[in-house]
């Protein structure tokens, strides 16, 4: 009888183990079931708020929905989500146990040819804005968003029913000019470009208007002009030729050290055998070299990189400088003896490196040709110790045998260098030296020509012909790696950036920047983080400003933002008008220009804002995109000359103010112009608006009434406030708010509130069924309390009656049944546009 | 012949797993717990989801002439529900009976969850039957009614026609 073997302790743990693992598994891959079934339902939760947010703005009036003038960004989403801080600020909600946070962004906007196109906020009203809300939440440790937009249209949607055209021609020749920007300054956007007979035409609402005509290379045209509804007006234009002329350039990057010259083997008059390093430093700064800047080889034979041990004698490398790394601490050359900075440590590895074993008298780093199995391939890293940054790369292929690419760089493979091109690779007595320039070696500027291929940046020598330097030499640089790409920009406020571009063999890098306004400005060029940047360029008519070589060596982290600022005639505004970034930065207009430094990102731009100079507009640019050390040119503004209208909305029969009634001012054409909403004083000013007539009418729901319904006025001297009257209004809304505890417990389930100036009767209290039939009479307003256990009751301001406040709590007792709670207030006085607070219930 | 378990190898098995069990079960029942609970959660909103968008898309077809907000009998909150015809004659309710919601289509009736704490269709104000906002609460009480899973949703609907 043979009898089983029983399972031993060990057997028996290890069973524990694995039972335990699975479970652990089974319960780990549930929960994030579980998690991604969350994210889905957040996000419908996300898309509903989001959704509720656009009805609740569209449920007011069109002249609610005021634009967004303040703009903030959420930075955390790319593009950059911009939002209202003022009007419509972020909200945050808690639905399901999740707070969400809810942005708005109005914007108005028009169509053109069946798109929808963004206007500048302070555009004159087109009966169209567009309602962005954005939703975000974190959902494990990560933001999310949902966004929803709708079209919000005014129902006396402002007809487009006049037009302007014309031709353009220039001033001299009497050519037709095509291309031309035709802009209204109100809108601030192209409304139309003339065609190749010159000739331009555009729809327009009806209202007065500034005409502002720009072609690149002529002298910008400004005029004034008013249309009414149903008519035509034609401008012919002439523009002058502008006096103007061009900026070329060769930009270099100089942020790196490089290698400069590689020696395999040469061999001493005593006979040993010398191997040395070369690097040379083209930057602007002195850098540290020992025990900071490392070398590593790489053998043909080797998958990996391996450090060389160094022993540093010499501390830095100065700007324009020379550094010798050598086997042997001093090189002789043609009968010279240069010292070495830095040697090859004793210690180095004989595994790492074969050909270098100090006790057999073997001191090479880097094989050649000349010692046999397939050497002479290889390739050379400059790296700084502290991070293991890579500065320069340099290597070398032996093309002849099976071993023939620089491991570094396998041609077809994303490497940072193209290796020298060697038919049986680095051989003794043969050096590499590096370009001083796109023509070559020389021994005179330093070898800092970097366009990060190797096979064009060095020349190789089959005799020693450029002696190698050392840490007391210097020479000047004539070049460095090629700055392509670099965005280059000038503030004559015309010129439009442009970028550079590789041309010829070996590359570098070349920019022609056209149509630059005659006389001297700021210019810039900029590549990341490195910049060329001096405001003394001077261009005249005609003629080209060549940059021969020149290097981009200022650390930058902004940008430029650069343009006109004009009145309507053209010429400078005084007092200087100021311009404000939103990210704070501010500058003011010299001599019609602005150039103001901002941060990188998106930014927008005002100009003249809150009216500081008080008889002209202010006007805004958003989402302007800005790169480190770009300069952008072109965001002009034309500011018309005005004066603001001021009023105030008080209740009927006495003085109390009305804030949050909004308040429309319209042209006599009824052009809305402006658009604002009484403070917590009752009063509104406009923005600066054209001096002219205007029509001030404060808007009013259906139950709302307020007299006089409309005041007209006429705006003549620039920077003054004219006041226009007092409204009257009656049955405005005013606020109800509270809490809602049970047992000092904030109740998360909803007690339902009613405000009337009706007193309810029973008990509990019993407010009437609602239908039809109670749309007269004394009003109810209703609401129920959020999951945060406070709400918000929406009521006509009223203190004589005044409101009693009913609140309803469904308690559910221990055998299920639901028992009503409730409880009153009596004597809740709600003044117009004000908020009754602190009106809590609790059981 | 293989031994078997000596008295020691017993003794530590019945120690090792006497320390699993009094360490491991309240751990399971803990996760057991959370699971049950995330997992009522999610039936909530679901439900409450379903209910609101059922609700929503018939309102929405209502006429605002025909709607009435009331409640079903003496002993169910105020406002609790709501009665009207669409566009197409067809006639709606929506209340809370206790903790069910019921839906009334014609004739018909079903229950839309019976998990119902608090149901209202409340207006602005009274004179304006174009917007209904809607706020319903669902709960479950679990693990003998010592915890409780919640959800709270609210909308509102804009009725299209007179």
């Amino acid at each position: 009888m043979s009898l089983k073997r029983a399972f031993t302790l060990t057997e028996l743990m290890i069973s524990v183990v694995i039972i335990g693992t699975v479970l652990f598994a089974i319960v780990e891959a549930y929960s994030s079931i579980q998690k991604a079934v969350q994210y889905s339902k957040d996000r419908t939760i996300a898309t509903n708020l989001a959704q509720e947010k656009i009805n609740i703005i569209r449920e007011k009036l069109y002249y609610k929905a005021v634009p967004s003038l303040n703009v903030s960004y959420l930075t955390d989403f790319d593009p950059p989500i911009p939002y209202d801080t003022v009007f419509f600020p972020p909200e945050t909600v808690l639905e399901g146990g999740v707070y969400y946070t809810r942005y708005t962004y109005i914007v108005p906007v028009e169509e053109v040819n069946g798109s929808i196109v963004e206007l500048p906020p302070q555009s004159p009203d087109t009966g169209m804005k567009k309602i962005s809300v954005t939703v975000v939440w974190s959902y494990r440790n990560e933001k999310k968003k949902v966004s929803v937009s709708t079209i919000y249209t005014s129902k006396d949607t402002v007809m487009r029913n006049a037009s302007i055209g014309g031709r353009i021609r220039d001033k001299d020749t009497l050519a037709p000019l095509s291309n031309a920007n035709i802009i209204i300054a109100e809108y601030m956007g192209i409304v139309d470009v003339s065609d190749s007979n010159g000739n331009y035409s555009a729809s327009i609402y009806p209202g007065n208007y500034t005409l502002y005509v720009q072609k690149r290379g002529y002298f910008p045209y400004l005029t004034q002009f008013s249309v009414g509804p149903n008519q035509s007006i034609t401008k012919d234009i002439d523009l002058k030729a502008m006096g103007w002329g061009k900026i070329t350039g060769v930009p270099w990057l100089r942020d790196h050290l490089v290698i400069s010259q590689i020696v395999g083997s040469t061999k001493s008059p005593s006979g040993f055998d010398q191997e040395y390093i070369e690097i040379f430093n083209p930057t602007t700064y002195t850098w540290t070299v020992n025990g900071n800047i490392g070398l590593r080889f790489q053998r043909i034979y080797d998958d990996t990189k391996k450090n060389i041990l160094i022993n540093y004698f010499t501390d830095t490398i100065p700007s324009g400088g020379f550094y010798l790394f050598a086997n042997t601490s001093s090189v002789i050359i043609n009968g010279v003896s240069i010292n070495a900075d830095a040697v090859w440590s004793s210690t180095n590895s004989s595994i790492d490196f074969p050909y270098f074993n100090p006790s057999l008298g073997k001191y090479n780093i880097i094989p050649v040709f000349g010692d046999g199995s397939d050497e002479g391939g290889g390739a050379i890293e400059l790296y700084r110790i502290s991070d293991g940054k890579i500065l320069d790369q340099v290597g070398w292929n032996r093309n002849d045998g099976a071993r023939k690419s620089a491991p570094f760089c396998e041609p077809g493979t994303n490497c940072q260098t193209q290796a020298i091109q060697q038919n049986i690779g680095l051989q003794e007595g043969e050096q590499y030296v590096r370009y001083s320039s796109t023509a070559g070696v020389s021994s005179v500027y330093g070898p800092s020509y970097d366009s990060n291929n190797n096979s064009i940046n060095f020349k190789d020598y089959l005799s020693i012909n450029i002696s190698p330097r050392n840490s007391l030499n210097s020479l000047p640089i004539i070049s460095g790696t090629p700055a392509d790409g670099s965005i280059v920009g000038c503030g004559d406020g015309y010129s439009v950036s442009t970028n550079s571009y590789l041309v010829g063999s070996p590359p570098y890098s070349y920019f022609e920047l056209n149509y630059v306004a005659t006389g001297t400005w700021n210019f810039s060029v900029s590549s990341n983080t490195y910049s060329f940047i001096t405001d003394s360029i001077t261009v005249t008519n005609g003629s080209t400003v060549t940059l021969n070589s020149f290097y981009l060596t200022s650390e930058v982290t902004w940008g430029y933002i650069t343009g006109n600022i004009t009145d309507v005639y053209g010429n400078n505004i005084t007092p200087a008008i100021k311009v404000l970034s939103s990210d704070g930065n501010e500058t003011y207009v010299s001599n019609k220009k602005y150039i103001l430094m901002v941060s990188t990102g998106v930014v927008s731009i005002t100009a003249n804002p809150g009216n500081l100079n008080p008889s002209y507009v202010s006007v805004s640019s958003n989402n302007i995109s800005i790169n480190a050390g770009e300069i952008k040119s072109g965001v002009n503004f034309v500011l018309f000359q005005g004066a603001r209208i001021s009023g105030k909305v008080v209740i009927a029969g006495s003085t109390v103010a009305v804030p949050g009634i909004p308040v429309l001012i319209t042209d006599i054409y009824e052009t809305p112009r402006d658009n604002q909403i009484t403070d917590a004083s009752g009063r509104f000013i406009t923005n600066v608006l054209s001096t002219g007539s205007y029509i001030v009418i404060p808007q009013t729901d259906s139950k709302e009434t307020v007299t006089p319904s409309k005041y007209t006025l006429i705006l003549t001297s620039p920077g003054t406030t004219v006041f226009s009257t007092t409204f009257s209004i009656t049955n405005a809304i005013g606020y109800i708010a509270g809490s809602v505890k049970f047992q000092n417990q904030p109740i998360k389930t909803g007690v339902l509130i009613v405000a009337s100036t009706v007193s309810l009767s029973g008990i509990p209290p019993n407010p009437p069924d609602i239908s039809s039939y109670t749309l007269s009479g004394s009003p109810y307003y209703m609401a129920s309390s959020n999951e945060e256990g406070n709400y918000l009751v929406e009521v006509r301001g009223s203190t004589n009656p005044a409101y009693n406040v009913y609140s309803y709590y469904p308690y559910l007792d221990n055998n299920d049944n639901f028992v009503i709670y409730w409880s009153s207030r009596t004597n809740v006085k709600v003044y117009a546009g004000q908020v009754f607070s602190n009106i809590n219930f609790s059981w | 012949m293989k031994k078997g378990y000596t008295l020691t190898e017993l003794m530590a098995v019945v120690a090792i797993s006497g320390i699993l069990i009094a360490v491991g079960v309240p751990v399971l029942n803990t996760v057991n717990q959370n699971i049950i609970m995330a997992k009522t959660r999610l039936t909530l909103q679901q439900d409450a989801r379903n209910a609101m968008s059922l609700i929503t898309r018939v309102l929405k077809e209502a006429t605002a002439s025909s709607i009435v907000i009331t409640r079903h009998n003496s002993s169910q909150m105020f406002y609790s529900k709501i009665k009207f015809s669409t566009i197409d004659g067809k006639n709606y309710e929506f209340y809370q009976d206790g903790k069910n919601i019921v839906m009334k289509d014609g004739n018909l009736t079903r229950v839309l969850s019976s998990d119902l704490r608090y149901l209202a269709f409340t207006l602005k104000e009274s004179s304006d039957l174009y917007i209904v906002s809607i706020s319903m609460t669902l709960e479950r009480y679990l693990f003998g009614g010592k915890r409780k899973a919640l959800h709270m949703a609210s909308e509102k609907v804009m009725v299209m026609n007179d």
